[in-house]
């Protein structure tokens, strides 16, 4: 009953929300569950509802759920994998599951899953994955693993003999993260607010040295994860666990969260602790390309002078547009920021020059800067590659020829002062010659009389 | 000498245009036997880049032309075509085009570049009939000019379709003689001035006009040597130096170069030197000739002393250029090997083989030394011309198999010399019927005589008319593009792989798409498929042709940076395995590893692509560097396929390709023609999830396999941030 | 030798001068070969002297100036730079191409080559050495002016 009571209050204000804020549901959400793993057996009322009412009311989803019982390798859910090829999913989360084998979410298959949409088609692919110490998929592990991030192997928690919540028969794995900006909480305003302090029960991973990664959240310096049946299987030290991982793909921006501990996501802390329910709900509108989207618009080279084609030494004006989407009001605002580079290539960068914001639009920032063009011709890219952790990575290329100079484009002889002596010579070499021609043919001095003594000889 | 009537010489003047026509008839319709037996196509190579400039100019003026800078080729450096480019050709084939669509017969530009070799042969073998002419006399003439026009050396490179700029080039080579001669002859700056003006065109035309530029001089020197200086010379060589040289340097990609290069020091050297002869000649005489002896050896010391010291001075001091590299190949057959291997490696810069010479010319080659001989003994100043012109070309001739070209028309003239006086003496009818005193008998030896030899020289004319054929219909006439051979039951196969790829790549890949291949097709890649090439046969950048040489040679991943470094989508390998086309990439192979280790030779050792015995072999005894080239792996990647079960045979190299699978992970194959020989792959994008290539498919590898299991601690590094 | 002229040398005993002298062979040849050089430059100046004529003279004198106008603009190039060279070149080969179309007009105009060199020209060559000159020499500024930009 008290189920049901949930039920129809969640309904209820799923109704109210609907009608107060009149927002559309937005990009279909599928969550995965194992159901033997649920504290109940519906999941809207199991452990993960307080999850569950986040994405359904919170973020306004269109939250589908299935069971991971659904996709085992005995049963037969052709049109599962037709959607989940065909990505009607946008987001997925993916909660701990005790199955060893999953077929149809093989490490392949995710792996493909997030690379393959593709954004041009307006597809997205956002996985949300949920670690728990207990349990450890072998797919889900390989699936990580190719990204760059390592959870560590089943049964290790992260211990820490100074920030545990002192609970009874505690083995210091229930912890009281001090989230430290800088410390164990990366500084990035993109993902994650700056929270004071969570709680956290769960696992660790190790992370490669990808650019793409971002540990969101870090365990203590003083902490470690170790296998809890032997304590000598270490897996991380310190601040090289690394508890909550970030990562988005250099082509497609889709993005993975990952999470060592299912706790987190669990109602226990999320209604204990107004932090820890605040960083779900960030990590949650991360993966989920709601915050931390840009985009680049309206890239434009535009001459001083204009002319057909572009030369060398020209002036241009180079101008962009730079935008962060808004979703709360579901549009794009203007994005400020002093390290917009612009790169003017040919095989290697020729400049590298910041970009100042010119004018500021209902939905974007000009950016722009004049410069001339270098003085060598060729193919020249003139590229913006903006990648800062937690904004999406946005590019945007032209690439333009120019060419050298035309062969009247120099300057010319009359306005080179050394070439007047030359030019006056060669004009008086023609008058003169003139002169002597006209001399020539029509002077009759002397010439007549030895034509006359000689045509005199002839006869 | 009875005067000819006005009768005789109408019929004669009939007769000669008649001949002349016929001649030209001969000469285009020999050349035009690949437009009959396949298509009007420009073939070869370069043609095409001459193609391609010639369509830009008839679609944009002729100022843009001369600006033109080219994007669409040495991506990303481009290539300033207007300043590197002989312009003679396009002009000429766009001035053809302009006035035709005036005179209302829009032909199109295709058809006009195809056969405008033809035509201007036509022209050449009038040129040398003339030429000749004043050599000995039209008769003569005449006979040159019909062996020209059929001669196979000149063919080879004047067929329809061989839109190159040898084309018009000797054409112009024999009218600049021609004038020359004239202006030799009559000491007219008019004749001169024509010549120099036919020269300017040579010079707009085709590179190998430095031979007419030391050639005339060459020839004015050794009238000087052998004491025939007169007033004549004097104005026939100044006014054709001066303005000849001025007009030359009008030509953007000549430029300054007849001031400041070697190879025209000669003209000014002799220029220079007629100017004191001429002075000398002056004070001879006015003086006496022992005074004049004294004056000459004191001035000669002078003039060398100060000739040398200057030439010595000014080179060392940078103004004049030193011989360039492809000169000095000329005279050291060995040093373009050694030092520049891209000059060593183009088939046309071998030295030629003794066949070649009786290929091309037939029993032509024989009586070239018996006209020379006939020349010594007229030695007039053109005989002198047409000896040194003989002598130094022949030379050359043999050190390139290219100026065989530019040897042919000077062994036309001297064997037409050679029968034409062959002729006139056994031909002489006259002399026979005079000759009256002679016993019946004695003139049947005499008519006998004649007979057989008439008979045999008319023998070999004939046959050499059916050679020339033969040769033009089976080695000449061949568009290189497309290949025939023979099916098994003898009927004709084409093989048209090159035009079905290049236009795969013109209708399925993005406009700006830029193709790797390696610089032999670059001018097809740019004019049949119409796509933005790396390095085409300019090869006017080494270290641009040297990057894609490292990037043919080294390691898929290795290559996959150079790749991606210059924009790389779509490469293009061309393999003979299949067919048994010898002309591929790897049989090309070493030449790029040897260009890319010119220039990074810590990266790229040509040791290390042969077997520990110092084999090349493709097969499983291959060296690991040959197995993991990029080269060897898109040219054999799924190879093995074709024959299934059976061993996998390269038929070119008739080695086996072992069967092992080719693992390309950076590079997916997106076009294979019909006989395997083009192939083209794709440059694959970076991975999204930030793995190499490598990682990447080793994964999608093992996926397919088994799984793993072991949680295995990774070795990663410390991560700062 | 008996060609001394007298009015040439200063020389007071020419004679001695021709005869070998005893102590140095080459010295005497030098001396000789120096003096004799100067002596036949200065007959051939005095033969040339005599042939001049009104319309000799003129072309002579159109000669000299573009003589001298080249060296000018030699000198100042050498002294200044060769910058702008293709003007520097237009102007210097204005001036060297038309002085060598003069002097091949003045050898077509010369009565004695006319005979001996040109042979079986009749009076009318005269003409058209002129026509052909005017000819080359137009081609000549033209190509000088395109050259110079």
């Amino acid at each position: 009953m008290f189920i049901n009571g949930l039920r129809v209050l969640a309904f209820a204000t799923s109704l109210l929300s609907v009608a107060a804020v009149s927002v559309t549901p937005r990009n279909d959400t599928l969550i995965l569950f194992d159901p033997k793993l649920l504290a109940d057996d519906a999941f809207t009322a199991s452990q993960f509802s307080e999850l569950y009412a986040k994405l359904t009311n919170e973020l306004h989803y269109n939250v589908h759920t299935k069971s991971y019982a659904d996709l085992s390798a005995k049963s037969d859910d052709a049109k599962f994998e037709l959607d989940f090829a065909n990505h009607r999913y946008a987001n997925l989360v993916l909660l701990p599951t005790s199955l060893k084998k999953l077929p149809k979410l093989s490490a392949g298959k995710l792996l493909d899953f997030v690379n393959d949409a593709s954004p041009e088609l307006a597809q997205q692919a956002n996985v949300f994955v949920v670690s728990s110490p207990k349990h450890v998929n072998d797919d889900f592990r390989a699936f990580l693993n190719e990204l760059g991030i390592y959870p560590a192997p089943k049964n290790h928690r992260v211990v820490d003999h100074f920030n545990y919540v002192d609970v009874e028969a505690s083995k210091h794995d229930l912890l009281r993260l001090p989230l430290v900006s800088g410390e164990n909480l990366v500084a990035n305003q993109h993902i994650v607010r700056d929270l004071d302090s969570i709680l956290y029960e769960g696992s660790a991973a190790l992370i490669s040295n990808s650019p793409l990664l971002i540990p969101v959240v870090k365990a203590s310096r003083t902490a470690y994860t170790a296998n809890s049946k032997d304590a000598a299987d270490v897996w991380a030290l310190g601040s090289q666990a690394n508890l909550v991982v970030a990562f988005q793909g250099a082509e497609n921006n889709n993005r993975v969260v990952w999470l060592g501990s299912d706790a987190l996501v669990g109602n226990e802390f999320l209604v204990a602790e107004t932090s820890n329910s605040q960083l779900v709900t960030d990590l949650l509108r991360w993966c989920f390309q709601e915050t931390g989207v840009i985009k680049l618009a309206d890239a434009s080279l535009t001459q001083t002078h204009p002319a057909r084609d572009l030369k060398i030494s020209d002036e241009v004006t180079y101008a962009i547009t730079l935008a962060l989407w808004n979703p709360a009001t579901a549009a794009w605002e203007p994005f400020h920021t002093t390290d917009l580079q612009l790169e003017v290539i040919m095989l290697d960068p020729y400049y590298r020059v910041f970009l100042q914001e010119a004018e500021e639009t209902a939905s974007g920032v000009v950016y722009s800067r004049t410069f001339k063009l270098p003085d060598h011709h060729g193919i020249f890219k003139f590229l913006v590659d903006y990648k800062q952790a937690g904004l999406a990575f946005v590019r945007d290329e032209i690439v333009r020829p120019i060419r050298h100079l035309a062969n009247d484009e120099f300057p010319r002889s009359w306005e080179l002062t050394n070439a007047w002596v030359y030019i006056s010579g060669a004009v008086t070499v023609v008058v003169a010659w003139f002169v002597f021609v006209v001399l020539m043919l029509y002077s009759d001095d002397g010439e007549k009389k030895v034509l006359v003594e000689e045509s005199k000889k002839d006869i | 000498m009875k005067p000819l009537t006005s009768v005789l010489q109408t019929t004669a003047f009939a007769l000669k245009v008649v001949i002349i026509l016929s001649i030209a008839g001969a000469a285009i319709s020999s050349r035009l036997f690949s437009v009959i037996r396949f298509e009007s196509i420009i073939h070869e190579f370069d043609p095409w880049f001459n193609y391609r400039a010639t369509k830009y100019l008839v679609e944009n003026n002729f100022n843009d032309f001369l600006n033109w800078f080219d994007d669409r080729t040495w991506y990303p450096l481009g290539r300033v075509t207007g300043g590197t480019l002989y312009p003679g050709l396009m002009v000429t084939s766009g001035a053809i085009w302009h006035v035709l669509r005036k005179l209302s017969m829009p032909i199109d530009i295709r058809n006009i570049c195809v056969l405008l070799a033809p035509a201007f042969s036509a022209l050449t073998a009038y040129a040398t009939y003339l030429f000749t002419s004043e050599l000995k006399d039209s008769g003569a003439g005449l006979l040159a000019a019909a062996l020209i026009a059929i001669a196979p050396g000149y063919i080879s490179r004047s067929v329809a379709g061989s839109y190159d700029n040898e084309a018009i080039a000797i054409t112009l080579l024999m009218t600049t003689f021609y004038l020359w001669i004239k202006a030799c002859k009559l000491g007219s700056i008019f004749w001169s001035a024509l010549s120099a003006l036919c020269y300017f065109y040579m010079v707009a035309a085709w590179g190998g006009y430095v031979f007419i530029t030391n050639l005339i001089p060459l020839h004015i020197f050794v009238l000087i040597l052998m004491g025939r200086y007169s007033a004549k010379l004097y104005v026939a060589y100044t006014t054709w130096y001066a303005l000849g040289t001025l007009a030359s340097m009008q030509i953007p990609f000549v430029g300054f170069l007849p001031i400041r290069s070697n190879d025209h020091m000669a003209a000014l050297g002799v220029f220079g030197l007629i100017q004191l002869v001429a002075f000398g000649n002056y004070v001879k005489s006015s003086t006496s000739s022992k005074q004049f002896k004294t004056f000459l050896t004191v001035s000669l010391v002078l003039i060398i002393a100060l000739g040398v010291s200057g030439l010595f001075a000014l080179t060392a001091a940078g103004l004049i250029a030193p011989w360039t590299g492809r000169f000095y190949s000329l005279w050291d057959t060995g040093y373009a090997k050694l030092h520049i291997p891209i000059i060593a490696s183009v088939s046309e810069h071998q030295p030629t083989a003794w066949p070649a010479f009786f290929f091309d010319t037939q029993f032509l080659i024989w009586l070239f030394p018996a006209g020379i001989y006939l020349l010594f003994q007229d030695l007039a100043n053109e005989h002198v011309f047409v000896i040194i012109y003989s002598v130094l070309c022949s030379y050359f001739a043999g050190v390139m198999i290219r100026l065989m070209l530019v040897l042919t028309p000077v062994i036309c003239v001297c064997g037409a010399i050679a029968i034409s006086k062959l002729f006139d003496v056994y031909l002489n009818l006259r002399e026979l019927a005079a000759t009256s005193e002679e016993t019946r008998k004695d003139r049947i030896f005499q008519l006998l005589s004649r007979m057989i030899v008439i008979m045999s020289f008319g023998f070999y004319l004939c046959f050499f008319v059916y050679h020339c054929t033969w040769v033009s219909s089976t080695a000449y006439s061949s568009p290189s593009v497309v290949l025939a051979s023979r099916n098994p039951d003898g009927s004709q196969a084409i093989i048209d792989d090159y035009r079905e790829a290049y236009y795969w790549l013109r209708m399925n890949s993005p406009e700006d798409a830029k193709i790797m291949a390696w610089w032999d097709y670059g001018y097809q890649i740019g004019g049949m498929a119409d796509r933005t090439t790396l390095v085409d046969n300019n090869t006017w950048n080494n270290t641009h042709i040297a990057t894609v040489g490292k990037a043919m040679s080294s390691p898929e991943d290795k290559a996959y940076e150079i790749l991606v470094n210059h924009d790389v989508d779509y490469v293009l390998v061309i393999f003979g395995g299949l067919l048994g086309y010898s002309g591929d990439d790897i049989n090309k192979f070493l030449w790029m590893v040897r260009i890319s280790e010119g220039i990074w030779p810590e990266d790229i050792s040509e040791r290390s692509f042969f077997t520990a015995r110092g084999e090349y072999k493709v097969d499983d005894q291959a060296s690991q560097t040959m197995q993991n080239s990029l080269m060897y792996k898109l040219s054999y990647y799924r190879y093995h396929e074709v024959f299934g079960m059976q061993a996998a045979t390269d038929r070119v190299r008739n080695q086996v390709i072992p069967k092992k699978d080719i693992e390309l992970d950076s590079l997916e194959e997106v076009f294979t023609s019909e006989n395997w020989i083009v192939r083209v792959y794709q440059v694959k994008k970076g991975d999204n999830a930030g793995r190499n290539l490598q990682e990447a498919g080793s994964f999608e590898r093992k996926a397919k396999g088994g799984r793993n299991r072991s949680a295995k601690k990774p070795e990663v590094g410390l991560r700062e941030l | 030798m008996a060609k001394v002229k007298k009015s040439v040398n200063a020389d007071p005993d020419p004679v001695i001068k021709i005869t070998p002298v005893k102590t140095s062979a080459a010295a005497a040849v030098t001396t000789t070969s120096v003096v004799s050089f100067t002596q036949t430059l200065q007959k051939t100046l005095e033969a040339y002297k005599s042939s001049l004529t009104p319309k000799f003279a003129l072309i002579d004198i159109f000669l000299g100036f573009l003589v001298a106008l080249g060296a000018l603009q030699f000198v100042f190039c050498c002294l200044v730079g060769n910058f702008p060279f293709n003007a520097f070149l237009g102007g210097f080969i204005s001036t060297v191409g038309q002085f060598v179309l003069t002097v091949s007009l003045r050898l077509q105009f010369d009565d004695e080559n006319r005979v001996a060199i040109w042979k079986g020209q009749g009076k009318e060559m005269k003409w058209r050495a002129m026509g052909d000159y005017i000819f080359a020499s137009l081609v000549l500024h033209f190509i000088v002016y395109h050259f110079i930009n």
